[in-house]
């Protein structure tokens, strides 16, 4: 085995220096923990999982169209007809937002991984609640564990000194709206499904969940109803704080759609946009440098 | 020889040690050679473990067909930094030696996101690697250096590598410094936009392995398709265009991709 000469020495110092450098907090999301619950809801009950993912890739969907398009009646008709058509043949594997939102993702990246994130913790607190294995102690171990992860990212978001004013994207995009709430509707009320019986009786709580979505997707229905503290009282009881984040993160979520309704088709709407949004993250305790493309 | 191997074993070992299950797919993230030599500059997310394996079979003209698997292990180590060891063999290592194809040799890497993609700016990374001797006809530590680049459009992704190379053991005619530059384009296709199947198309240029031979242009398409949440499967054709009577006129590749 020959040596390296004076030239590679040198470039081996210098990748080596810029591989173990201090890891910018600019860098990604980790994996959420491991544990048994690992796509518990995937594995048993793929029905719900799959209307669950069709939600998800409807939500990427929306921040990207509406982060150019702004939201209006006209963009209403196009992403109402979009999501039906999504969930009448849902997606079996959760969407990659960055593939979904790529201009959102690199043009309001703090935006973008908070949404991520809390989707992240999403999905962990179903999986928890629906694991084979569940306990009331593991189930508050993992849980505790999953929202101390999450709480330890730059992302996860803070609450708000001060309540939002109604958002104005409900009114402008109805349809779209009652189906985005039908959608995060599903997740409370799966999640109770799964809290509050056990394995056995939980399937027959899904299906009537899943029955129940199919066919209120365009009814109307407050806001309230689509929260932990109203619709999953169960979840909210045994494990106030997930309840209070994922209630935040809706609101969070209805917040942003507010912050797009001027899209980006002129350079005074993508001003108003984008100092907007920053007004939102600024209310949720998040990064406002990378909002917008100045 | 016994050494590095016992090196690399205990490397891959502890890799695997340290793995956290991963509860996220990675279609878009573009490993070398999985399936097409470009990748992403984006390594994989904390803590998680990509594991992959295929099959690839190399038609060359005169019956000097060759094929071999190939192996490679990446963990997100710290945020932004992942660390890799792969390993490829190939029929007939005398001959493809002769080529600058080893059959078997370790090669162990690092790859540091430097940047994320921004609104003015694609992400950027840059990637060491060292190959250790360990395959049979192998002579020497080859030293790689490489920056990379990605920037999306929208719902393409365009990926820019370059790479240098620094052959520790080299006969009089072969080339040591090698100079490659690559360009890749991938897009979903998948209905309305689902994350399930990436296309991708590639452009590699390289210095000839023989001195003042002519640059070598490979080309390759290539498919990532999601099997299982945490499962890929992947597969490409590629071809080398040059005038050497030995070339690959068509390279197959399939394999399997699981993030732990």
């Amino acid at each position: 085995m020959r040596r390296f000469d004076g030239a590679a020495r040198v470039a081996v110092l210098c990748a080596v220096v810029v591989a173990v450098a201090p890891a910018s907090t600019k860098g990604q999301e980790p994996l959420p923990p491991r544990g048994r619950h690992k796509h518990a809801v995937h594995r048993f009950f793929p029905d719900l999982d799959s209307r669950l993912n069709a939600v998800r890739y409807g939500r990427w969907r929306a921040v990207e169209i509406a982060w150019t398009g702004g939201i209006n009646p006209a963009l209403d008709r196009a992403f109402s007809s979009y999501l039906l058509s999504l969930l009448a043949e849902p997606p079996r594997f959760p969407p990659e937002a960055e593939l979904v939102s790529p201009r959102f993702a690199r043009e309001a990246t703090p935006v973008f991984r908070a949404l991520r994130w809390g989707q992240v913790l999403e999905q962990q607190v179903g999986d928890v609640l629906a694991s084979a294995d569940a306990t009331p102690e593991t189930t508050a171990a993992r849980l505790a564990r999953a929202l101390g992860v999450y709480r330890g990212e730059r992302w996860a978001l803070s609450e708000p000194e001060t309540p939002a004013a109604p958002a104005e994207a409900l009114a402008l995009a109805p349809q779209s709206a009652r189906i985005l709430l039908s959608g995060t509707r599903l997740f409370v009320l799966a999640a109770e499904a799964v809290a509050a019986s056990d394995f056995g009786q939980q399937r027959w709580k899904v299906r009537d969940t899943i029955a129940d979505f199919d066919s209120s997707l365009a009814r109307d229905k407050a806001l309230e109803e689509a929260t932990y503290r109203v619709a999953a009282p169960t979840v909210a009881e045994r494990h106030p704080e997930v309840a209070a984040h994922l209630d935040r993160l809706a609101r969070f979520r209805a917040e942003v759609y507010g912050a797009l309704v001027p899209g980006g088709a002129t350079l005074e709407a993508r001003r108003d946009r984008d100092a907007r949004l920053r007004a939102v993250a600024r209310r949720y305790g998040l990064p406002v440098e990378g909002i917008g493309a100045d | 020889m016994r050494t590095s191997s016992i090196k690399g074993a205990a490397v891959i070992g502890s890799l695997l040690l340290a793995a956290v299950p991963a509860s996220a797919q990675f279609l878009s993230n573009l490993e070398r050679e999985r399936p097409v030599a470009v990748e992403d500059a984006t390594p994989v997310p904390y803590r998680g473990l990509s594991a992959a394996l295929d099959w690839t079979y190399n038609v060359r003209r005169g019956g000097l067909n060759d094929e071999g698997p190939g192996w490679t292990l990446v963990y997100g180590a710290v945020r932004n930094l992942e660390l890799g060891a792969s390993q490829r063999y190939v029929t007939s290592p005398g001959r493809n030696a002769l080529r600058g194809i080893s059959s078997g040799d370790l090669e162990l890497h690092a790859l540091y996101g430097i940047v994320t993609e921004g609104a003015n700016r694609p992400a950027l990374g840059a990637r060491i690697a060292v190959a250790f001797p360990t395959g049979l006809d192998s002579r020497g530590t080859d030293l790689q250096l490489a920056g990379l680049a990605t920037r999306s459009f929208d719902a393409l992704r365009v990926h820019f590598n370059a790479r240098w190379t620094r052959l520790g053991d080299t006969v009089p005619t072969e080339r040591a410094n090698r100079l490659e530059g690559g360009l890749a384009v991938d897009f979903l296709a998948g209905p309305r936009g689902r994350t399930d199947t990436l296309l991708l198309v590639s452009v590699t240029v390289r210095s000839s392995p023989i001195l003042e031979g002519p640059a070598v242009v490979d080309a390759e398409i290539g498919a990532r398709h999601r099997v299982g949440v945490q499962t890929i499967l992947f597969g490409g054709l590629g071809s080398e265009l040059s005038d050497k009577p030995d070339r690959p006129r068509l390279r197959a590749r399939v394999g399997l991709s699981h993030v732990f």
